[in-house]
């Protein structure tokens, strides 16, 4: 079995290969001669944790960086792509983790932008585009009106678009750099159907992700990359995903599995919500936090947990419904309110909203908490930025290479570890995490999981909020399950992961056993 | 290997060069006038670049301020011939003093209202102080009933734009103090530090607990106060002020900012090499002056030492993103 898959790689043309591609970054090599072959029809996982090369290594192949040296191989020829417009016009496309869709123009308009069908005077033929459209939905069974407004659409059909505008240009290679991210189970599923059809078809794929489920479930082979080298390519059938862990962490991460200690100070709670309404998204949230308990929160995406984290910040007014802490009614203006109480929330996206990316690291660091290093008159004292900024990269092991550097310069990891430092120097009491894991490596996750419970066994109270269900179980005391706006379930640690997914999704979904037999 | 140090080394050379840029251009030029012209490395013509510089200069210094927290303001050369014609008609009534703490105090005002229409109201800041522009000018006219305003008093008061501390102009020197202290402000006071975190990211200051639309109406406040105290040396140095006083200096104090290095998008800048900006501005024209070329050349000039500062910033940005 293993062998005749193998001969049947062996047999396929490579529609992508790459020799020795290096590029180096001020003070940092960020890929050293890595090589890399796709094969026609393949899947192929490209893994390493952040800032081991492989955004940076997307770029090189379709020209968005300038390659420092290394040889690139498509369709069988010498290629070397200066932008790419160029590497997508020769069938080459890239679904970006970011949407680079146009949101004011329709479906259509966005997938035929820049290669309209026109006549000698520039005037659209617009029958010609519609049926084009209907012939490729027709070929991969998609099901959408090319009419609607792509800011009337959700995050996944926004992906599904970005794969339809690159199968109109015949591309014959897709890069899809974590197209789960955001995505919910039934989007997940469909995107997988997706993309065995294009299988089907000869197209190949490289899957850009740090969900080894996805990877086993879906990849033909995977190589992995550390520190801007290449690690090995290994044929998905022969490996395990604690090899591939090992392999991408460079070191033997032992697995824990150790129950956590309950530290929850149950006396009186410290936050509690009553019927919270915010337009369509919450319909009447009540609960209560304890000092010292990580209380878990998680759904699907579009739930409302986002909306509830921005409101008890008071980033965002709810419509009504009360909040109190230690018993006293509040209701914040700003989050300048909610952080002079206490709460502090590391919000969903780093890049926007939880950074300054043009600003030194020691300066997002003091951001919040500024008054602590300034004197009477407001003059800041740099060098006890510099020392406290020294304290965090020593406490939460930040890498950078001077607190100088500007945030955008980091890695993911790095960046939410900032995130983090900056919100504890405020002293807070109640540590708001929205999607604190997301798209950072398997190693500063786990940093961060240690962070949380040392911060609860301390009496800090902490909300996690989190799609994944697997940290949520992992980490939290006591966990909300929101739905549709609603809490449709509260377990306490030690739950079983269905019941938690149940309570995700409801009775009435249909295909309740395949989501189950995945997150297992 | 080697090959890869030296480059390595030339990257760092390019790195320095990029960060002194303005400094370099400046030497340059100054190097290659003083070379044509003998006139031009002397004391008096120095100190006349200087003081020619420091009316635009101080509004600059303002302008740095807007810029860097993400705004625009284009009413500081109207806010320059109200307040100039106020402190000279206000004499009348009010002793000299009082009466440049009036203007200033409007001119606050002023920035206080441009702020609000561009952090309270929504306005972008380029069209509410388009607005603010036009009505300040009106209010010129109004004020001044369309003549030339002037006094004949050759007190104290004109001390401030023609007086000398030791053989230092006093414009100069309080151009030079107003840098320092608002250098300052910008790089170690809170207020400096907020400002320049909302032209990075206006949502994640504000979800670091910056007040944003108290510290953007700041940015426009010293806008406001600069331009006011602008026009104090002003009215001050020519005694008479007409209508038209100040017309086009907002587009040389964003022009000295934006030569400075001051980010066009925001959270990055420096009052500091604002001052250099200016000064090279003001040198094209001297130097224009002194080799007695046409005056319609140094607005091509100008026009083309704007693009190429702004030009070489924003092109090496985008190739290194």
């Amino acid at each position: 079995m293993i062998s005749l898959c193998e001969t049947k790689i062996e047999d396929v043309e490579n529609i992508l290969e790459i020799k020795d591609f290096s590029k180096s970054f001020p003070g940092v090599k960020a890929l050293d001669r890595v090589s890399l072959e796709v094969k026609e029809g393949e899947i192929h996982a490209l893994l390493g944790e952040n800032g081991s090369g492989k955004s940076t290594l997307t770029k090189c192949i379709v020209g968005a960086y300038k390659k420092e040296e290394g040889n690139l191989y498509f369709k069988g020829k010498e290629r070397d792509f200066k932008s790419p417009i160029e590497s997508f016009a020769e069938g080459l496309s890239v679904v970006y983790q970011e949407r680079s869709l146009i949101p004011q123009l329709t479906i259509l308009q966005n997938i035929m932008l820049g290669n309209e069908f026109s006549n000698k005077i520039g005037i659209l033929n617009e029958k010609k585009a519609r049926d084009l459209f209907r012939k490729v939905s027709e070929q991969y069974q998609f099901n959408i009106n090319p009419d609607l407004l792509v800011k009337n659409l959700g995050v996944a059909e926004q992906k599904l678009v970005e794969i339809i505008k690159a199968l109109v240009r015949r591309s014959k290679l897709i890069i899809m750099d974590e197209p789960t991210a955001s995505l919910s189970e039934d989007e997940i599923e469909h995107l997988f159907m997706i993309i065995a059809k294009l299988k089907e078809k000869g197209i190949s794929v490289i899957y850009i992700t740090h969900l080894l489920d996805e990877v086993f479930k879906i990849t033909d082979r995977i190589t992995i990359l550390r520190d801007g080298k290449k690690v090995t390519t290994k044929q998905t059938k022969e490996t395990t995903k604690d090899e591939i862990v090992n392999l991408m962490s460079g070191e033997v991460l032992q697995k824990k599995d150790d129950k956590i200690q309950n530290h929850t100070d149950r006396t009186a709670p410290f936050l509690s919500v009553q019927n919270l309404f915010y337009q369509t998204k919450l319909k009447g949230i009540s609960f209560k936090t304890y000092q010292g308990e990580v209380l878990g929160v998680t759904g699907l995406t579009g739930a409302g947990k986002s909306e509830m984290a921005k409101i008890l910040f008071g980033a965002i007014k709810p419509d009504s419904g009360n909040i109190e802490i230690n018993g006293k009614y509040l209701r914040f203006k700003s989050p300048n309110d909610a952080i002079k109480r206490g709460i502090s929330l590391v919000p969903e996206d780093r890049k926007t909203d939880g950074l300054n990316q043009i600003f030194e690291v020691y300066k997002n660091l003091s951001l919040p908490s500024l008054d602590r290093f300034t004197n009477r008159f407001g003059v800041i004292d740099t060098r006890k930025e510099l020392k406290k900024t020294e304290e965090y990269q020593k406490k939460m092991n930040i890498k950078y290479a001077t607190p100088f550097q500007k945030t955008r310069f980091l890695s993911g990891g790095n960046q939410q570890k900032i995130v983090l430092s900056k919100w504890l120097e405020t002293g807070p009491k109640l540590l708001i995490l929205d999607e604190a894991t997301q798209g950072i490596d398997i190693r500063a996750k786990s940093e961060i999981y240690t962070i949380v419970r040392q911060l609860a066994e301390r009496g800090m109270s902490i909300l996690f909020i989190s799609s994944e269900i697997r940290e949520v179980l992992g980490i939290c005391d006591r966990i909300l399950v929101f739905r549709d706006g609603k809490i449709s379930g509260e377990f306490d640690q030690g739950v079983k992961s269905e019941n938690v997914i149940k309570a995700m999704l409801g009775g009435s979904i249909n295909d309740l056993d395949k989501v189950m037999e995945e997150s297992q | 290997m080697t090959f890869e140090k030296d480059k390595h080394q030339l990257n760092k050379i390019f790195k320095v060069l990029g960060k002194y840029k303005i400094m370099i251009a400046f030497l340059f030029l100054t190097i290659i006038i003083s070379f044509i012209t003998p006139r031009f490395l002397t004391w008096v013509n120095i100190l006349n670049v200087f003081r020619q510089s420091s009316i635009v200069g101080i509004i600059a210094i303002g302008s740095t301020f807007v810029i860097i927290v993400g705004g625009f303001d284009i009413s500081v050369g109207s806010t320059l011939a109200l307040t100039a014609a106020m402190v000279i008609g206000f004499q009348n009534f009010i002793p000299w003093p009082i009466a440049i703490l009036f203007v200033i105090i409007i001119g606050g005002l002023l920035g206080v209202l441009n702020g609000f229409l561009s952090a309270k109201i929504k306005i972008p800041a380029i069209i509410a102080t388009l607005g603010t522009m036009t009505i300040i000018r009106g209010a010129v006219y109004l004020y001044t009933g369309g003549y030339p305003v002037y006094t004949d008093t050759m007190g104290a008061f004109s001390f401030i734009g023609n007086g000398y501390i030791g053989p230092i102009p006093f414009p100069i020197i309080l151009l030079l103090v107003l840098i320092i202290l608002f250098q300052f402000i910008l790089v170690k006071t809170k207020l400096g530090r907020y400002i320049t975190a909302i032209g990075g990211n206006k949502e994640a200051a504000r979800l670091s607990g910056v007040n944003v639309d108290f510290y953007i109406i700041m940015a426009f406040l010293i806008g406001g106060v600069m331009a006011s105290i602008s026009g104090v040396v002003y009215a001050s140095r020519l005694l008479s002020v007409t209508p038209l006083a100040g017309e086009g200096y907002e587009l040389d104090a964003i022009a000295s900012a934006v030569i400075g290095g001051t980010s066009v998008s925001g959270g990055e800048g420096s009052v500091a090499k604002t001052l250099v900006g200016a000064l090279l501005l003001t040198m094209i024209t001297n130097a224009f002056n002194l080799l007695g070329i046409n005056l319609y050349f140094q607005y091509v000039f100008k026009g083309i030492v704007i693009l190429t500062a702004v030009g070489f910033d924003s092109f090496s940005k985008n190739k290194n993103s």
